[in-house]
């Protein structure tokens, strides 16, 4: 028992029995004194990194985040590095055993640290689906580039299961979408830094935004026929005399809020209306007055978690946060009327509720957003229309003067991958290696495997001939086959998974070459949520000349830079994965020469992990699941938290990333795992930033 | 209600300002002193789909430069004007082919500068000068449109060429009389009521007694912004009173085209005149706009623009020849309707900068190079006027960008793909 789990019951034990500050200094500070002294001692310790002044548990125990990473570089074997002496299994596993207690411990008067509140204005997605819902629009509220160029027919996650062929409408970027206001709009959100748009710390609320919401407000009021765009404010603009405005107003608002309006609250939203009826308004015109506050109200636009002064330090979040939790998380819009309505009810205190209602939301619609918001920024596809690749990749440009491209397409592919995951609740691992995909006619072309899969195309009538014409070529409309998208069995696992999604293939290169760099970045940071520091060093730029007339390859470039030592630290580490991916262009075409120069795909990761292209290092990543489950498992619990991971949520990750393990890696027992977290459901309860750190 | 009215008949009717020259003084802000220098404008005229080149740009260049047959309507005030050739932007493959003709005409983003979807939009010139010169007046900018079509098809990259940031379009008004409403009226519409500011503003006090420290700070952005917008509301009741409108809104859009863009044009010259804005923006139609449009006095029936710029026919050529004179016309109005208004010892003209464009030069090629450009105005000094300039090679029209930011005390190094000023226009 004690063995299998360490973490939890180790956090027990060191509040029953204070021996841990002697296993500090009996079993990890004279480890640390040995290995890594040499570097990380007092005197110019190597990355401005002392563990020489860590002599107590106490010492430590006030540093954690400090300690989460030198157990993670032991567990990884980045440290000591290759060449130096390197500690015992077990001297080792002393070191991780102690830091995973430290990091458990009940330091929060008791309770372990479920993270500060956070409060969050929505995001430009979220207020727009949020609106819609609350007034029961058919389409988006407003027009917005986060809502991708796609109309999404074939997404239905209550069917468990993608179909075989399915047809993907993709809009030119900056056509019209679907939206009530065609030209509202409001000013869009930056994604934090290594993190998602949702984080409360990185949204700001600027006065030309909140004029913005007032603008919104008024032109949504101003729409012709509201009550019929609008059904689910039929009943409010209908509502005649206060009594009756009254009513409606407090249904509306317990909607609009995601909580009961108490009758003070309602009287008060009453105001405007008041103000207007003594002005002389219409009812109607009374009435909007009212709306228009609900609509930039901070109830409306903000998620807050208030501190309750009669709680202790933690507090678990009420039905409604909790509803409002995981409304946003899967749906990046409000609660639906069950999530409420088990919100009024109490139910969602238990965690099986919360999981019963999160696996129904993964079968609505409305967790499309999973996927293109979620999964988007996660894979940083958001930076794919800003991929410019040169001309010479003709593959990618189409129409005349080549003013069609590639983009929609690889972008359709990579949703299409995490769709079928989603909606047929399949393995995470599918993410890396994954034995089908998605493709069109256009996409088989480009990636070269025409015959391989000619008579699937056929079949499914993708070569049906070209029925473009006119001023729709101009456009670059698709053509009826080009809409066409067939579920394929990859030939073989040089493609699969999104490591060889020519979206991200063609997102990490520049616009002449492609980037091991880039795409190893990408990798540390998409696949393990460790994204490698920004260089420390000038550099001299990478020669630009192609391979034929500088004869080198790219890879031969960065081995030459990489001799600098004050580079080779950190490249060890990002440079690999980017060369086993070597073989795919700079628009993720397959390649086995640059210009007249063989690839080199080969490589080892700074664990010894040994690859010699896309496969194999498929196979690399898939001896470590673990690393590649942890890093999801914190991209998703940071996603659906609004929030940075901090080092107390590691014991939770763990858990989270054993308990899918357990479940065969299914997506959906992540979603229900993050959702019956301890850092879901509770909130840090002290007036100040009072916390340890 | 103590405001003096004048007659919408002189303003906003046949040669527009010029009638209302009287009037209008006494409408100008007041006492300002003992003549420190104008303040200076800058208004941008935005035509989509490009022009023909042939009938388009003169072949002299020069102080002596000829007015072509698209560019004689502005004889009257040929060396007011300023004609530029061979400058150049860069179209970044991702988005449509006509979507970064008016959306990024204006923009501050170098081409390779994408954090718009696949746009490089981003503060526009036209905000960057409001920057510089609009801190003071009612509105910072005006933006308009003289595309009324009641389809809405397009989406803000069409019909935009003012933005706030990345993808943060400055929608802009179409319709005549809101735009005289928003320049002339006090602040409208239920949202910005001043019962509605003041509960948001107390439902966000009560929310952050409520928060810890961290997020009662968070919550200071919204209150701050709600207190702005008061500041705006209140600013704009205080000189409502003694302020005298310009006459009675604009009845309806007029359903002769040229009579609709004159009366924009009008609006812009109105508002400058009486310092109520000093930028403006005035997007003759969308791009890629193809719903047949009546062309009134040039054609018996409505044309598709669009659609002529991809009909390969010498009839298309010729048509195409008519529209853009057509537009040089309504802008030539406007141009003279500011030199037709005194100020500080000269014309609103002398102190402003007024620019035609559009974003391609062939339509029916998507042309991103050779653009056609007109400045009219000396912006108070700062720029010269009266001649012909082609550019040979690639000169990027970043680089008049810059210069005009200059002239309204920008004192930003680059602008986009700038590599410099342009020395034949910077005075």
């Amino acid at each position: 028992m004690l063995r299998s789990l360490p973490g939890l019951l180790s956090a027990v034990l060191v509040v029953a029995a204070p021996v841990r500050a002697a296993d500090f200094e009996r079993d990890v500070a004279p480890v640390v004194a040995k290995y890594c002294g040499a570097c990380h001692g007092a005197q110019k310790p190597k990355g401005g990194l002392d563990l020489a002044k860590y002599r107590t548990a106490a010492d430590a125990r006030a540093d954690k985040p400090v300690w989460k990473t030198v157990a993670e570089s032991l567990r990884g074997r980045e440290m000591p590095p290759e060449g130096k002496p390197q500690p015992t299994d077990a001297e080792r596993k002393a070191v991780e055993e102690w830091v995973a207690a430290a990091l458990a411990e009940a330091d929060l008067g008791g309770a372990r640290d479920p993270g500060r509140p956070v409060l969050r204005r929505l995001t430009r997605l979220e207020y727009n689906n949020t609106v819609r819902d609350l007034l029961g629009l058919s389409t988006d509220l407003f027009p917005f580039p986060e809502r991708l160029p796609f109309k999404k027919a074939y997404f239905d996650p209550a069917a468990g299961k993608l179909p075989p062929q399915v047809r993907v409408d993709a809009y030119e970027y900056g056509a019209r979408i679907p939206a009530l206001l065609g030209h509202a709009g409001l000013p869009g959100d930056n994604r934090a830094e290594h993190g998602f748009s949702n984080r409360g710390d990185a949204l700001n609320l600027s006065p030309l935004l909140f004029e913005k919401y007032l603008a919104v407000a008024d032109d949504l009021l101003a729409v012709p026929k509201l009550a019929q765009a609008a059904p689910r404010l039929s009943g409010l603009l209908a509502a005649a005399g206060r009594p009756s405005v009254k009513a409606k107003l407090a249904e509306f608002l317990a909607r609009a809020f995601r909580r009961p309006a108490a009758d003070a609250k309602v009287e008060k939203y009453l105001r405007p209306y008041d103000a207007a009826k003594a002005r002389g308004a219409t009812e109607a015109e009374a009435v909007r007055e009212s709306l228009a506050a609900v609509l930039a109200s901070p109830d409306l636009i903000f998620l807050s978690e208030p501190l309750d002064p009669k709680q202790g330090p933690v507090r678990p979040l009420d039905g409604y946060e909790l509803a409002a939790r995981l409304s946003y998380f899967l749906w990046a819009s409000a609660p639906d009327d069950e999530l409420l309505a088990a919100a009024k009810a109490g139910t969602l205190a238990d965690p099986a509720e919360l999981e019963r209602q999160a696996r129904r939301m993964l079968k609505d619609r409305k967790v499309r957003e999973l996927s293109e918001s979620f999964a988007v920024q996660w894979l940083r596809l958001n930076e794919l229309w800003s991929a410019h690749p040169d001309r010479r990749f003709k593959t990618f440009y189409s129409g005349p003067q080549g003013k069609g491209t590639l983009h929609a397409d690889l972008m359709a592919e990579a949703l299409l991958l995490f769709e079928a995951v989603l909606v047929e609740d399949r393995g995470v691992l599918d993410f890396v290696n994954a034995d089908y995909g998605y493709l069109n006619k256009r996409l088989i072309a480009h990636y070269g495997l025409t015959e391989q899969f000619k008579k699937q195309m056929e079949d499914g009538g993708l070569l049906a001939p070209d029925d473009r014409a006119g001023l729709a070529v101009q456009r670059q409309k698709y053509s009826t086959a080009e809409q066409q998208w067939i579920r394929v069995r990859w030939p073989d696992r040089t493609r699969g998974g999104f490591l060889t999604c020519g979206a991200v293939l063609t997102l990490t290169s520049t616009p002449q070459r492609t980037s091991p760099v880039k795409r190893g970045a990408w990798v540390l940071e998409s696949l393990y949520n460790r994204p490698p520091a920004a260089p420390a060093v000038m550099v001299e730029p990478l020669d630009e000349k192609p391979a034929e007339k500088s004869g080198k390859t790219v890879r031969a470039k960065l081995e030459a830079h990489r001799s600098n030592p004050a580079c080779a630290g950190c490249h060890a580490k990002i440079d690999p994965p980017g060369f086993a991916l070597e073989n795919f262009d700079p628009v993720g075409g397959w390649r086995t020469a640059d210009g007249p120069l063989p690839i080199d795909a080969a490589g080892v990761l700074p664990d010894g992990r040994r690859f010699d292209g896309p496969a194999a290092f498929k196979d690399a990543v898939l001896a470590k699941k673990d690393e590649f489950v942890r890093g999801f498992v914190e991209h998703l619990l940071s996603y659906a938290l609004g929030r940075a991971l901090e080092h107390y949520d590691t014991p939770e990750v763990e858990r989270i990333a054993a308990a899918v393990a357990r479940d065969g890696y299914r997506l959906s027992r992540a979603v229900a795992e993050v959702v019956k977290s301890y850092p879901f459901r509770h909130v840090r309860n002290t007036p100040d930033e009072g916390a340890k750190k | 209600m103590t405001a003096r009215r004048i007659d919408r008949r002189t303003v906003l009717r046949g040669a527009g300002v010029a009638l209302a020259l009287p009037v209008l003084e006494a409408m100008a802000p007041a006492a300002r002193g003992a003549a420190p220098a104008p303040p200076r404008r800058a208004c941008f005229v935005y035509i989509p789909n490009g022009v023909r080149l042939d009938t388009w740009f003169p072949k002299t260049q020069g102080p002596k430069f000829e007015l072509t047959p698209t560019l004689e309507p502005l004889a009257p005030v040929r060396s007011e004007v300023a004609v530029f050739g061979g400058l150049d932007r860069s179209f970044v493959p991702g988005t449509g082919v006509h979507a970064q003709c008016g959306a990024c005409w204006l923009t501050s983003s170098p081409p390779t500068e994408t954090k718009d979807g696949g746009f490089p939009t981003n503060t526009s010139l036209d905000q960057m000068i409001a920057r510089e010169v609009g801190r003071d007046t009612a509105l910072p900018s005006l933006e308009l449109s003289c595309n009324d079509h009641p389809d809405a098809k397009e989406t803000k990259y069409f019909e935009s060429v003012a933005w706030y940031g990345p993808g943060h379009a400055a929608a802009p008004e179409k319709d005549p009389r809101a735009a005289f409403a928003r320049l002339f009226g006090r602040p409208k519409g239920a949202a910005g009521s001043r019962s509605v500011l003041d509960l948001v503003a107390e439902e966000s006090r009560g929310l952050q007694a409520r928060l810890g420290a961290a997020d009662r700070r968070k919550l200071d952005e919204y209150l701050d912004a709600v207190r702005a917008a008061e500041r705006r509301i209140r600013a704009a009741e205080r000189a409502a009173p003694d302020r005298p409108t310009p006459g009675d809104a604009p009845a309806a859009v007029p359903q002769d085209r040229g009579a609709y863009i004159r009366l924009m044009c009008d609006l812009v010259a109105l508002a400058f005149r009486t310092d109520t804005t000093r930028v403006a923006t005035l997007v003759i139609d969308p791009e890629r706009w193809d719903s047949p449009r009546a062309y009134h006095g040039v054609f018996d029936k409505p044309q598709n623009h669009h659609g002529l710029t991809h009909t390969k026919d010498p009839d298309a050529k010729d048509k195409i020849a008519k529209i853009d004179r057509f537009h040089v016309e309504q802008y030539a109005y406007l141009v003279k309707a500011l030199k037709a208004a005194p100020e500080g010892g000269g014309s609103v003209l002398d102190n402003a900068a007024v620019v035609i464009g559009s974003g391609i030069s062939d339509g029916n090629q998507h042309l991103y190079s050779d653009l056609p450009v007109v400045v009219a105005g000396k912006a108070g000094g700062a720029l010269k006027t009266g001649f012909y300039k082609n550019y040979p090679g690639t000169v990027p029209l970043a680089n008049l960008w810059l210069s005009l930011l200059r002239a309204f005390g920008g004192k930003q190094p680059r602008f986009a793909d700038s590599t410099g000023t342009l020395p034949d226009v910077v005075a």
